[in-house]
């Protein structure tokens, strides 16, 4: 099991992920709304999982990504966004994001995820 | 594609509709079908806004009646959501649903070399939307969708801020 940390500016969007993920048995050892938050948290828990979302206001989940990547080489990122074209893949293949979940996704969608960046 | 063209704009609002109806159907379980443009929501009701760039530009309004957002945010979490929690969660349940919608709609239409960047949607007063997309050089630009919730009507409005590129993808 995981310990997860779920970075997005929406609070349902968050909810759904913490419901989806606390319900397979993983720890949701943080929350940001911001991508300025989510650096200071993911410092302070260490998760073995990041869900990132894209689409936030000031640092947006790209950058968040890059630069905790850029901090924690070991870090393991799962983009969960409803951007899922392919310039936004790709850019976000480049600032070293595991994996893909697009908006709306199905259970299984964010946990098989969790499970391929754990491996 | 002309950037400026009321065909693009079309297009955008056809594919906004469209994903607009999927999502109210297949991942909240709705009934929800195209209107005539007269089923619009009563008060109270709730807008959210979102300004998009690219290709074609502007601003995506949804907006629906606090009743239907209420149904939305309740079948989505189901028992998990206490009766406390729902009316503080309305204008962030709604701005995430028109975050979803315009995102796949994006991608929808950058398979057609149609490409637009989002802003992070926030919540508005309905009537200033309402009040701009009652505005003579709008009309044509709403679209109605009649659920067995209520309504739920989206806007696309143009202003002064809003720039078409037609250049190289940004991300």
């Amino acid at each position: 099991m995981a310990r997860v940390m779920i970075v997005d500016d929406t609070t349902l969007a968050r909810r759904i992920m913490r419901n989806t993920l606390v319900s397979a048995g993983h720890e949701v050892v943080a929350e940001a709304n911001s991508g300025e938050t989510a650096l200071d948290a993911y410092s302070t828990h260490k998760p073995d999982v990041v869900t990132m979302d894209v689409t936030m206001s000031g640092i947006d989940g790209i950058e968040a990504s890059r630069r905790i990547l850029a901090a924690h080489s070991d870090a393991r990122v799962i983009m969960v966004t409803s951007l899922a074209r392919e310039a936004i893949v790709q850019e976000s293949l480049r600032s070293g994001v595991a994996a893909f979940v697009i908006k709306p996704f199905k259970p299984h969608q964010l946990l098989s995820a969790v499970d391929r960046v754990l491996v | 594609m002309r950037s400026d063209g009321t065909a693009v704009i079309g297009s955008l609002m056809s594919r906004v509709s469209d994903q607009t109806i999927h999502f109210l159907v297949n991942e909240v379980g709705l009934e929800a079908v195209v209107a005539p443009q007269t089923g619009n929501p009563v008060p109270p009701r709730l807008t959210s806004t979102l300004a998009i760039s690219g290709t074609v530009a502007g601003n995506i309004a949804l907006t629906a009646e606090r009743r239907t957002v209420s149904e939305i945010l309740q079948r989505i979490l189901g028992d998990s959501l206490a009766p406390e929690e729902v009316a503080p969660m309305l204008e962030d349940t709604l701005c995430e649903v028109l975050n979803v919608i315009v995102g796949n709609t994006s991608r929808t239409l950058d398979e057609d070399g149609v490409r637009i960047r989002i802003e992070p949607p926030a919540p508005v007063c309905p009537v200033l939307v309402w009040n701009l997309a009652h505005s003579e050089p709008l009309k044509g630009h709403r679209r109605v969708i009649q659920t067995n919730r209520g309504s739920v009507v989206i806007d696309y409005w143009k202003d002064s801020d809003s720039q078409e590129k037609d250049t190289k993808w940004h991300v």
